[in-house]
């Protein structure tokens, strides 16, 4: 009973310390630079000696004051300093004028104040404490060390859609789907065909016309793709949202609460933190292009800013690191410079520059950044919406920074729209940024950079008019007539096309089917061509080694056995991921096999397949909706192999296979390495001043490999 | 020996000059009608003489397109042996003409490359009486009058399916898909009751006599109710920073400064700065409890041990 006594009076005595310990640390943070007075007079005697280890007033330094035999640390409540400092070292006479203390005196400090008063707002103050345990203000700089985004902003399957009406919001989307980052690529979404710490999710950008609308190819997308999530930026039409909650086949067959709308204002939730920001001007889209491809890199925001909307961003770009991309209106900055912790400028070039020795890329993607406003007016009818639209093959442009971003490519930009002057713009670009490059992606309909060029007298044809440019002439660096780059064309009938397509390309393991099965369909040249003629002619290219890499494959050949079985075969068509053919084709399509009549009466959606064939006219530009080689992209295929006029035999089937399927080469360089060996073989071609293969454009992402095809 | 010389030159300069002044091929090109039906047989034979007193090897291109090349098939390069001043015939097309091809004129031409020249020929051709497209458009509706097609619908709404086309007496076979997958033949046209959600599909097969017979389909949806998608904006900017609305500097920061009091502690902001963050107190309430109780216990212990002793 007595010890129980003895305990509790020690707790009362703890209490008591406590209540009086806490009051100390619980009370307001004083008022900034307030120098406090010893309430009851002098503590100590004049006599007696003050010494201070941080040599008098200094907060950036730990210190302890001794005094009458006692020590006074410096301390830390919260972030306010209390810093001792003495009087005067050594004062031993009647206080100062400037002090009514004897001896010691202390003063307390607001560290974020104190450190941005004497080194700028790019700093903040921390009070902490020393080894020794004495208060210090610790100042840094008071930018976020890392850009991460919120991972409670993305569910695994996230996929996000927007209309194309508004280009710098598409353009800004860019990093906030795709970027890279060692940290995040623990946690966020990954794709098979991009590198492994870029975190990317699908980014579908619709075509809008008022309420008609062309979501066609990315209903489709969604099909296959299934996200778990959508986010729609913006306002869409009420069918598009009734379209993406109807069951497939016709609708995406999402559920209500997992769609979500946002508005673009809600940008900059998507990061955790940022400590940098790519400042593009207003009206700069050629710059934003690539401006959106280093904020991917970079992990951080893009903001498309002038004079009247700098207000909005002030905050964003207080204190951060700011990339500006091009020129910017001096006012912009004017406060960039005042209220930015830095700034970096590069002019188009030295971004691309800056890109390539980042990401050390061998791609490059062609735009034309005036197709904002070039397209094609044809009225249009899509087949899962009832409003028809108009403006044609415009705007693909849009799409190309989420391809640059999720791959590692470079843009390159050009607003000629004459071959000559692309062709001799792209050596001259090539040679300007220091790229060695590998791959070219064409991320342009035909109307804004040209896939053919007039055929000329000297060229010798009697049949074509056109002749194509692409791998020819645009991948064509040495003048030598073989195809130097890994060309490809991704275009569509709006930009819901090409963006589906990109997506697709980038998530190919995510969509495919669990068989690759493979349709040869070889009729061959008129009525009289027999079975076993094509079958000996098709062993040039179809070999057991090829056949073993498929889980099955249908083979039809002759002119009167496909004609017999014609219907069957064209149900196969769908549902192939290999297609081989060997007939005459037209604009709107495979002549004996199918065409984008049947495709659209029939609802035809593809089952991602890689198109190779000899038939003319497929990829033929005159600005149809219907011409074959688009309508095939537009329903899934992930290449095409497309003559852009009246053609001839190629014999490009046994390269293209054996690099692609067994060498594992990328489809576009086996490509223009089966191009370049019918230029070697000097595979007669029907223009007598030209050698090769010069009708067959590829459309599609030239970078897609054979193993990304097999789940 | 000079006469021999003098012959010699002469020939030489004969067959020079007849190279010169006479074509080295002569071909002439023929198809057996100007004008074709169905049923017709299409031949196209290319007769090619070699004027040169020796061989060689003649290339021949063909080509048959219509106007607005629908329609076109070029031949792979015949390569053809000629011996010197031979004479030969090539058939070069034969097929029968049927009643799928369009109606219209098509064009045949050839080019034949020889030795050191290139000869070429067309002939124009006819084909009528083939079969016509027939003009025709599906139409789901959601009244009789369907003015206005529809794709999707809500669940027990009635849907109208019918067709348009210009051409009468259209003789149609139509299936209409559920989404369970049964199917049902209709007549058209008709009204169905909209009772399971998900994609109908409705396929025709027209057909009427001169014309090709046409299959089409079409996709429609169903859904319960019109969709309501939640918009999760947390973000207005109207220069006003508005907690109510789930403005903060992270969420807007268009709107809102760092360290704003905007209801969510900012973690950039230090101690005292952002008043949304709560002060450290609590913290070492608990420090120091815990360190009461430690030395609570050390006493006890201490105690314990000294009455031991």
């Amino acid at each position: 009973m007595k010890s129980s006594a003895k305990i509790l009076v020690i707790i009362l005595i703890g209490i008591f310390l406590v209540q009086n310990i806490s009051l100390i640390i619980a009370q307001g943070p004083p008022t900034p630079e307030a120098v406090n007075k010893f309430e009851n007079g002098p503590p100590f005697p004049e006599t007696e000696l003050c010494l201070d280890s941080d040599n008098g007033n200094n907060p950036e330094v730990g210190g302890l004051v001794a005094y009458n035999q006692k020590d006074f640390k410096d301390f830390c409540s919260g972030n306010i300093l209390t810093e001792y400092f003495c009087s005067n070292q050594n004062y031993k006479g009647p206080p100062t004028p400037e002090s009514t203390n004897f001896g010691i005196l202390n003063k307390t400090y607001n560290c974020t104040s104190y450190c941005q008063n004497k080194y700028g707002l790019a700093y903040k103050g921390a009070c902490s404490l020393s080894f020794e345990g004495q208060g210090f203000c610790n100042c840094t700089l008071a930018i976020p060390v890392k850009n991460e985004k919120d991972p409670n902003k993305y569910s695994k399957k996230n996929a996000f859609l927007i209309s194309d009406k508004n280009w710098r919001e598409i353009l800004s989307l860019v990093p906030l789907t795709t970027w890279t980052s060692e940290e995040d690529s623990r946690w966020c979404k990954n794709a098979y065909s991009a590198p492994k710490n870029i975190c990317v999710y699908p980014t579908l950008i619709y075509h809008r016309e008022g309420e008609s609308f062309d979501a066609d190819s990315i209903i489709y997308f969604f099909q296959q793709y299934k996200p778990d999530n959508l986010t729609i930026i913006g306002n869409t039409p009420r069918e598009l949202d009734n379209l993406l909650i109807v069951k497939p086949k016709l609708g995406a067959g999402l559920k209500e609460e997992q769609i979500k709308k946002i508005s673009f204002d809600d940008y900059f939730s998507y990061w955790k933190s940022f400590n940098s920001v790519v400042v593009v001007d207003y009206d700069n889209y050629a710059n934003g292009l690539m401006g959106s491809v280093w904020a991917s890199l970079k992990n951080i925001p893009i903001i498309f800013v002038n004079s009247n909307n700098l207000e909005n961003y002030k905050n964003v770009i207080d204190n951060r690191k700011i990339y500006i991309i091009g020129k910017i209106d001096s006012s912009v900055l004017e406060y960039i410079n005042k209220n930015a912790k830095s700034s970096i400028s590069y002019t188009l070039e030295e971004l691309q520059k800056e890109y390539i020795k980042e990401t050390n890329t061998d791609k490059i993607i062609l735009v034309n950044p005036n197709d904002l406003d070039i397209k094609v007016i044809k009225r249009f009818l899509p087949e899962k919406s009832t409003k028809s639209f108009s403006e044609l093959f415009s705007k693909i442009s849009l799409a190309a920074p989420f391809l640059a971003a999720g791959k590692y490519e470079v843009i390159i930009d050009t607003t000629s729209t004459d071959y000559k002057i692309i062709d001799a713009f792209i050596e001259n670009k090539i040679n300007a940024i220091g790229i060695d490059p590998e791959y070219l992606t064409i991320l342009a309909s035909p109307v804004s950079i040209p896939i053919s060029r007039p055929a000329t007298q000297k060229d010798g044809c009697k049949y074509a008019k056109f002749i194509e440019v692409d791998g020819r002439f645009y991948g064509e660096l040495d003048h030598d007539n073989l195809v130097d780059l890994s060309t490809g064309r991704i275009f569509g009938v709006s930009i819901s096309d090409a963006s589906s397509y990109i997506a697709r390309s980038i998530f190919i393991k995510d969509i495919v089917s669990n068989n690759l099965d493979a349709l040869i369909v070889l009729p061959g040249y008129d009525t009289s061509t027999t079975k076993d003629e094509m079958i000996k002619f098709s062993r040039y290219f179809w070999t057991p080694n090829i056949i073993n890499q498929l889980d099955s494959y249908y083979f039809y050949a002759g002119w009167s056995n496909v004609l017999f079985r014609i219907f069957k075969i064209k149900n196969l068509y769908d549902d192939s991921n290999l297609i081989i053919y060997y007939n005459h084709g037209s604009k709107t399509a495979f002549s004996m096999l199918i065409s984008s009549y049947d495709f659209f009466s029939n609802n035809i959606y593809l089952n991602n397949p890689i198109i190779m064939d000899v038939a003319c006219l497929t990829c033929y530009w005159s600005g149809n909706p219907n011409s074959f080689c688009v309508q095939n992209i537009r329903r899934g295929a992930l290449g095409f192999q497309g003559a852009v006029d009246i053609s001839y035999w190629n014999k490009e089937f046994d390269n293209i296979l054996n690099g692609f399927i067994l060498k594992g080469k990328p489809i576009g360089t086996a490509y223009k390495e089966a191009r370049n060996q019918d230029y070697k073989d000097n595979i007669y071609n029907f223009c007598l001043g030209l050698r090769g293969d010069i009708f067959y454009a590829w459309i599609g992402d030239p970078t897609i490999k054979f193993d990304e095809m097999i789940k | 020996m000079k006469i021999r010389f003098f012959i010699f030159g002469l020939l030489i300069v004969i067959l020079s000059v007849q190279s010169v002044f006479a074509s080295e091929i002569n071909i002439s090109l023929d198809i057996n009608h100007e004008i074709f039906e169905p049923g017709d047989q299409f031949i196209a034979k290319l007769i090619l003489k070699n004027n040169l007193a020796f061989g060689y090897t003649t290339i021949i291109e063909s080509i048959i397109e219509n106007e607005d090349r629908s329609y076109v098939n070029l031949l792979p390069p015949l390569s053809i042996k000629l011996n010197s001043n031979e004479k030969k015939e090539i058939e070069l097309y034969n097929f029968s003409i049927d009643e799928t091809f369009n109606k219209g004129d098509y064009l045949l031409s050839i080019r034949v490359i020889s030795h050191n020249s290139t000869e070429e020929s067309t002939k124009k051709f006819q084909i009528i009486g083939t079969l016509k497209e027939l003009p025709i458009n599906l139409k789901i509706c959601k009244d009789l009058s369907c003015s206005e097609s529809e794709k999707i619908f809500f669940q027990n709404e009635n849907i109208y399916l019918d067709y348009s086309s210009e051409v009468k007496n259209i003789s149609i076979n139509a299936n209409l898909t559920y989404p369970d997958k049964t199917l049902k033949q209709l007549t058209l046209p008709t009204s169905i009751r909209a009772e399971q959600t998900g994609t109908y599909t409705l396929k025709i097969t027209a057909s009427k006599e001169g014309y090709k017979t046409k299959t089409l389909s079409t996709q429609f949806g169903v859904v319960e109710k019109e969709a309501e998608i939640i918009n999760t904006s947390s973000c207005f900017v109207n220069s006003e920073c508005e907690p109510d609305l789930g403005e903060n500097y992270k969420t807007c920061p268009q709107d809102c400064k760092p360290c704003a009091k905007d209801n969510i502690c900012n973690p950039d902001c230090l101690t005292g700065e952002d008043a949304d963050c709560k002060q450290t107190t609590f913290s070492y309430w608990w420090l120091i409890i815990g360190l009461v109780i430690a030395l609570f216990l050390l006493i006890i212990l201490v105690r314990h041990i000294t009455d031991r002793l």
